[in-house]
């Protein structure tokens, strides 16, 4: 064997035995017992199933690992050198077999000549192996004659075979015009299409910096939002991404990334910013034992870590705090249409903690199934942990559905006995399609519709809203236009809600309340109804794909008086923390806590104190925003 | 009169032209294959076409994580496929930019030529023998076809462990036939970068009543398809895959 042959070979171990497997570890060595570098040797399983070929290092060392236990035959062989008869050999599990080959002198170096005249032999062979492939092939036509095998031309001859062949061109018809292949990757799931339109997906179409071991993501977000109703402590209620106006606020600082070695994966983003104590404050899950879950986790928006398999078009198993897509926005406002999601988005889920298994079982198909501690909490509120999955399709880059569902927990912090239904299905359609354009350049769309309810320990998804009725109805329809090269965008949406019970609406947090403690002056108890809508114009602009300036006017309503009005969800006097520390509690106008949550025994309560103190609550809520918005 | 000799000329220079176009592997016997003949058929023949491929584009890490992965993948046809330089550029300018055009090459599609090889057509491993080119560790009967030119180097490990993953992305199609899947490939480096190989099975039966016959694979980021038509494909009258 010509030494140029060894190099596609493989010259060191393949890794670390697998356990199970045993590995051969040799040496390669001349008769006087010198190290042979270079000697190319075949390990082949005496079942045939296995058949490795291995170059020996400078030191005659080879290797071969992860061998299934049985009986191999070793050969060897080298340039001029001649082949040893073949080695038998044990392979057992876990075990390392360390065989010598020995290797003797051949008598003479073969010349040119030697060596040409094995190459007219092997081409003899060769050209006596086509005509008798022409013989097998012609025998069958019972009528005709077998055509004697051709003699091999002479020198001189012209070539018989070339007789019956058409003439062809010189160069052939392939050269001139080379076949133009496909041009996506339909291995990797969605990687056929650009789907960086889609609400609720980053538009970055590049990762700044990716190492072998980590990429980075860094996110800033930050805002100015004026309230029209101009709340005199700064407090806007019922988002999960309106929090304060008049003030410059940053809502969001996240840095991290994901960690990748071979199979292995984790991820974490952490949150700082408003998000670090705006999201932990819807949990009331964290009012169950003790460990002061919300503390632990405020600064964690997502940190998981688990598994890759090589199933299919990828399979992983997670375990962690993962972001959810139920309401289809992402909780990352730069990932999304607008700054303002209606309802349906902003009262649902914005992380789960538990357990996450994602099949690819074709590169346009993920099945998402969770076990999760319950809905956006980060504790089992009861007995029954969460259980739910995603189905998310994505069979052309122009359109998208996507499937949530939930159930089984058993969500509410004191109601041991019921449990939580809900249904989140979205579709995404773009419609138009001319990136180069300097008037529209796309336009899309997204349509979400929900629904659920609680059932069980006294609750009831149907009937009249007297009988303890808990359910939630909503959908959100977002269009948008992209302008100048995808350069600016303008979309309009909205949408409605009606949530009897109130248990998907948020908590005005007055008086600093929260999920846990809840509060008199909102209260959400079965059968109360909530029924809002809502409506934004949003402009972006994206100068560059990291960075996003946006302007937004939203319009809120509500049936029921909910957004902070002049007066402001904050009691009196407490001009630090906002809270009288007793917000599960009537207030009263001297901002001490009343000492009771009933209103009666607060008015009494509150007599020598001016009365009782109330939020300002209204119906509705006009809000101007602007800010920048920042993704690494 | 000289017409006739107009029309011996052209005879003539008709013929001569033929002759000259010929070429070896339709000529010539291969034991007359001169250094030339050897190098024509191992570049231009039938058997071996020069593909315009493509590079996929490399996907961001949101793009990755939505398709259930992390990190940019590694192995033939990933590591080594983008140019020096092809990488994003952050300016401090946040106020103006390309907008929707901002992005680096490397995020786009971009071509590649690579060689494809029938390495089992006869003519093809006769040529290779005359030229005192490798062996492929591909062994076993069957149609082997080999993929030249994959940018990269330095993989590691058992040719045909490297080339396992690459195996279900590869097939070759005729109308009205089944695909039919390689039962191995194999990756070794050569002198220029990578080549893949792979082992089609002989029970696809392929003949020249199939026409055409088009080979597709994916290595890595690396997307190639090429269409052979079998009729060319024949030597010494037959037809030689």
């Amino acid at each position: 064997m010509a030494a140029g042959l060894a190099a596609p070979l493989v010259r060191a171990a393949d890794g670390p035995p697998a356990p199970g497997y045993g590995s051969v570890r040799g040496i390669a060595m001349d008769v006087g017992g010198k190290p042979l570098a270079t000697v190319t040797v075949a390990i082949r399983s005496a079942d045939g199933a296995t058949d490795r070929q291995v170059l020996s290092d400078t030191d005659g060392s080879f290797a071969a690992d992860n061998l299934r236990p049985g009986t191999y035959r070793i050969t060897a062989s080298k340039e001029g050198l001649s082949s040893p008869p073949a080695t038998t050999v044990e392979v057992a599990r876990d075990q390392t077999v360390r065989p010598k080959v020995v290797l003797a002198a051949a008598k003479s170096t073969p010349s040119i000549e030697e060596e040409l005249a094995a190459m007219k032999e092997r081409i003899a062979a060769l050209e006596a192996e086509l005509r008798a492939r022409n013989t097998a092939e012609a025998a069958p036509a019972p009528s005709a004659p077998a055509p004697a095998p051709p003699a091999p031309a002479p020198p001189s001859q012209a070539p018989q075979a070339a007789a019956p062949a058409p003439p062809a061109p010189a160069i052939p018809e392939a050269l001139q015009a080379p076949d133009a292949a496909p041009a996506v990757d339909n291995a990797t799931p969605f990687a056929f299409g650009d789907f960086t339109w889609l609400n609720g997906t980053p538009r970055n179409k590049d990762t700044v910096l990716d190492t072998k071991f980590f990429t980075p993501e860094i996110r800033f977000d930050t805002n100015y939002m004026e309230d029209f109703n101009q709340p005199k402590d700064h407090t806007i209620v019922g988002a999960t991404e309106s929090f304060r106006s008049g003030e410059v606020q940053i809502e969001q600082v996240s840095v991290g990334g994901d960690f990748h070695w071979q199979n292995v994966r984790g991820r974490i983003l952490t949150m700082f910013g408003m998000f670090a104590t705006t999201t932990p404050r819807n949990d009331a899950s964290f009012g169950v034992g003790q460990w002061d879950l919300r503390d632990a986790y405020k600064y964690v928006s997502e940190a998981y870590g688990g598994y890759h398999f090589n199933v299919n078009h990828g399979l992983n198993v997670d375990a962690g705090i993962f972001v959810s897509y139920i309401g289809l926005f992402s909780y990352y406002n730069f990932d999304n249409w607008t700054y303002q999601p209606s309802y349906v988005s902003s009262n649902t889920p914005w992380f789960f903690n538990g357990l996450r298994v994602q099949w690819f079982p074709t590169n346009k198909l993920k099945i998402e199934p969770w076990l999760i501690n319950g809905w956006q909490s980060y504790a089992k509120y009861n007995s029954h942990p969460g259980l739910g999955g995603q189905l998310l399709w994505q069979p052309k880059e122009w359109f998208k559905l996507v499937a949530n569902q939930y159930g089984f927990g058993q969500d509410n912090l004191g109601l041991p006995h019921t449990e939580r239904l809900h249904t989140d299905d979205s579709i995404e359609l773009r419609y138009y399609n001319d990136p180069e354009s300097p008037n529209i350049s796309k336009m899309a769309f997204s349509l979400t519709a929900d629904a659920g309810c609680q059932y069980g320990g006294g609750l009831q998804c149907t009937g009249a809203p007297s009988k303890n009725k808990e359910s939630f109805v909503g959908w959100m329809l977002y269009d948008r236009m992209w302008f100048h090269k995808n350069t600016y965008a303008i979309t309009l949406g909205g949408g409605e809600m009606s949530n009897w019970g109130r248990y998907l609406t948020l908590l005005p947090p007055i008086n600093g309340a929260d999920a846990v403690t809840g509060s008199p002056y909102f209260t959400e108890l079965p059968g109360q109804r909530a029924h809002m809508w809502d409506s934004t114009v949003t402009f972006q602009y994206m100068p560059k794909q990291y960075i996003t300036w946006w302007a937004e006017v939203g319009y809120r309503h509500s049936d029921v008086p909910y957004f902070a009005g002049r007066g402001g969800v904050t009691p009196p006097g407490f001009s630090v923390g906002g809270t009288n520390g007793a917000p599960g509690q009537y207030a009263c106008m001297s901002g001490a806590a009343s000492g009771a949550s009933d209103l009666p025994t607060a008015t009494t309560n509150c007599a020598s104190s001016g009365g009782v103190w109330f939020p300002d609550l209204r119906r509705s809520e006009t809000k101007v925003s602007v800010g920048v918005m920042v993704k690494f | 009169m000289r017409n006739a000799w107009r029309q011996s000329g052209c005879l003539i220079v008709a013929a001569v032209s033929l002759t000259a176009a010929d070429p070896a592997w339709k000529s010539k016997p291969a034991a007359q294959w001169t250094e030339e003949d050897v190098k024509q058929i191992l570049a231009t023949s039938p058997w071996v076409r020069e593909v315009r491929a493509v590079v996929t584009r490399r996907l961001t890490e949101e793009q990755l994580r939505e398709g259930g992965q992390m990190g940019q993948p590694g192995g033939v046809g990933n590591e080594g496929v983008d140019p020096k330089g092809s990488g994003p550029k952050v300016s401090l300018n946040v106020f103006s930019g390309p907008g929707g055009d901002d992005r680096s090459p490397r995020s786009l599609p971009q071509p590649i030529t690579l060689r494809l090889r029938w390495e089992s057509a006869l003519p093809i491993r006769i040529a290779e023998l005359k030229s005192h080119a490798a062996e492929t560790p591909l062994e076993g009967d069957g149609y082997r076809i080999a993929v030249y030119g994959i940018p990269g180097g330095g993989f590691k490990g058992d040719p045909r462990e490297l080339g396992k993953p690459l195996k279900n992305l590869a097939v070759l199609k005729r109308d009205g036939k089944k695909d039919v899947r390689p039962v191995s490939a194999a990756v070794f480096p050569s002198e220029n970068g990578v080549v893949v190989e792979y082992l089609f099975p002989l029970s696809a039966e392929i003949g020249k009543r199939d026409g055409q016959v088009r080979f597709e694979a994916q290595i890595g980021r690396i997307v190639v398809g090429q269409t052979f038509e079998l009729s060319e494909m024949e030597f010494m009258g037959k037809l030689e895959l």
